[in-house]
């Protein structure tokens, strides 16, 4: 019958170590995926983020006067803003990471981060 | 003894090879951070992976703000403005650069036999799509811009680096290679700043660095021509490559219940309607692929696919009203479609 070592307390050192590193090797694994949604919002006095889970309006200033924002549901919108084409308005709701849309006329630029990858790496359009 | 070291060493062993095996597991993937600006009446955004210290972005766009500051034609204080303000008045010197960008423009120009001119700056300012208030020109007007459209009509001095447009109201447009150009020209300083992969996205001109993090190509939707931003309608896979699409859809106004697009026929200086949709490049050159895309899309299908045949290292993806995608014969396996409503024909 094999008869175990006797171990030294370095050993018990040495495995509690590599089991805490397997642990916290773990969890940065499995934890990287599952990171927050967040709004990344760039305008003219400069960039702001907000996490997608809280609900909120927000008002931007830029050249041309206000573009208001809505966060709701884990989702962005632009609630409205003073363009002529509106076509940050008719962009909808922004959910997944990566979506994006602009007002250019008013410099407001928002961008979902963070939040699950998309299938693809960027938009030819 | 010698058996309890052993075992004691084996021990180690284990425990060293599962710390590295689940330190390789938990491994975070390569950093990414993203900038965006406006420039080129379009977002510009900058995506870099690894070490990517805040200079470097500055550096880009600072050098992207120079660039529109020579080419931009709707600024009134730009070398491009002055240039044409002194059409039919005699050569003007120009910086370098713009003389650079407006001889690679009249070459393209000549290469797609004037499917895409950069003298069509006339008629782009009487529809003024894109800007503040769009409208279908009236026809004699109309008609006396488009006779000024005519790339042989600029005359090169390389001494003095002088451009000479020809006739009093001629203008040259770079807005149809402006951003592929600028793009080339981030992918470079990025190089330079020692990057290996990143995305270079000015208002949907792309610039693929190397490969993805995890070593495969770069996968590149390309936009849905009837759904909203962000939908593809496939996807191409490129390594170190540019990927640039001009559709009907993107910028456009409607007058009396017609849709106008933005990219017109330099022969009739109406919108192209030929049944394309859409026209994307991919090839090694974005100013390159800008110039083709708007030329391909004005040529139509047939004559779209024989030109870019024609080249070496250039491919193209149509889609067309009908439903269809048509492919250039070197593309294979590196287009899949999303949109199975569409047919593909290779």
């Amino acid at each position: 019958m094999l008869k175990l070592p006797r171990l030294r307390p370095f050993d018990y050192i040495a495995a509690a170590f590599a089991v805490a590193l397997i642990a916290a090797a773990a969890v940065s694994a499995y934890s990287s995926g599952s990171e927050a949604s967040r709004l990344k919002v760039q305008t003219a006095g400069g960039e702001f983020v907000y996490d997608l889970r809280s609900d909120a309006t927000l008002d931007f200033d830029g050249p041309i006067g206000i573009t208001r924002i809505e966060i709701k549901d884990g989702t962005a919108r632009v609630l409205s803003s003073p363009c002529r084409q509106q076509i940050c308005v008719n962009s909808g709701a922004l959910d997944s990471g990566g979506d994006w849309t602009a007002c250019l006329p008013n410099r407001v630029f928002l961008e979902v981060t963070g939040a699950d990858e998309t299938e693809v790496d960027a938009l030819s359009y | 003894m010698g058996v309890q070291k052993s075992l004691r060493a084996a021990v180690i062993v284990v425990f060293v090879l599962l710390t590295a095996a689940a330190g390789g597991l938990g491994a975070p993937s390569e950093e990414k951070t993203s900038e965006a600006s406006f420039l080129f009446d379009t977002v510009c955004t900058i995506t870099l992976y690894g070490k990517a210290p805040a200079s470097h972005f500055i550096d880009v766009f600072s050098r992207m703000e120079e660039i529109e500051s020579r080419l931009d034609l709707y600024d009134d204080g730009s070398a491009l403005s002055e240039l044409n303000r002194h059409a039919g008045m005699g050569p003007v010197a120009v910086p370098e650069e713009l003389f650079e960008v407006v001889k690679h423009g009249i070459a393209y120009s000549r290469l797609t036999g004037g499917a895409f001119d950069i003298t069509i700056g006339p008629v782009q300012q009487l529809w003024d799509i894109g800007g503040d208030s769009p409208e279908v020109p009236d026809s004699a007007d109309l008609a006396a811009a488009l006779s000024l459209v005519d790339f042989k009509k600029v005359i090169f001095f390389e001494h003095g680096k002088r451009i000479l447009l020809e006739s009093r109201g001629m203008m040259i447009d770079l807005g149809g290679i402006a951003k592929g150009y600028a793009a080339d020209q981030a992918a470079k300083l990025l190089r330079d700043l020692g990057h290996r992969r990143a995305l270079v996205n000015f208002g949907g001109n792309l610039v693929a660095l190397g490969t993805r993090p995890d070593d495969t190509p770069w996968r590149i939707g390309i936009q849905h021509p009837d759904r909203s931003r962000g939908d593809t309608i496939g996807i191409v896979e490129v390594t170190d490559a540019t990927v640039v699409t001009s559709g009907k859809y993107e910028r456009f106004f409607e007058q009396d219940g017609i849709r106008y697009h933005h990219i017109l026929d330099t022969t009739t200086g109406y919108p192209v309607e030929n049944g394309v949709a859409s026209v994307t490049i991919i090839t090694g050159s974005s100013m390159k692929a800008d110039a083709l895309s708007t030329a391909v899309f004005t040529l139509g299908l047939e004559a779209g696919l024989e030109l870019v045949n024609g080249f070496d290292g250039v491919e193209v993806v149509i889609v067309t009203e009908n439903d269809e995608i048509y492919l250039s014969k070197g593309i294979g396996d590196d287009f899949s479609l999303v949109d199975t409503r569409f047919k593909v024909i290779r």
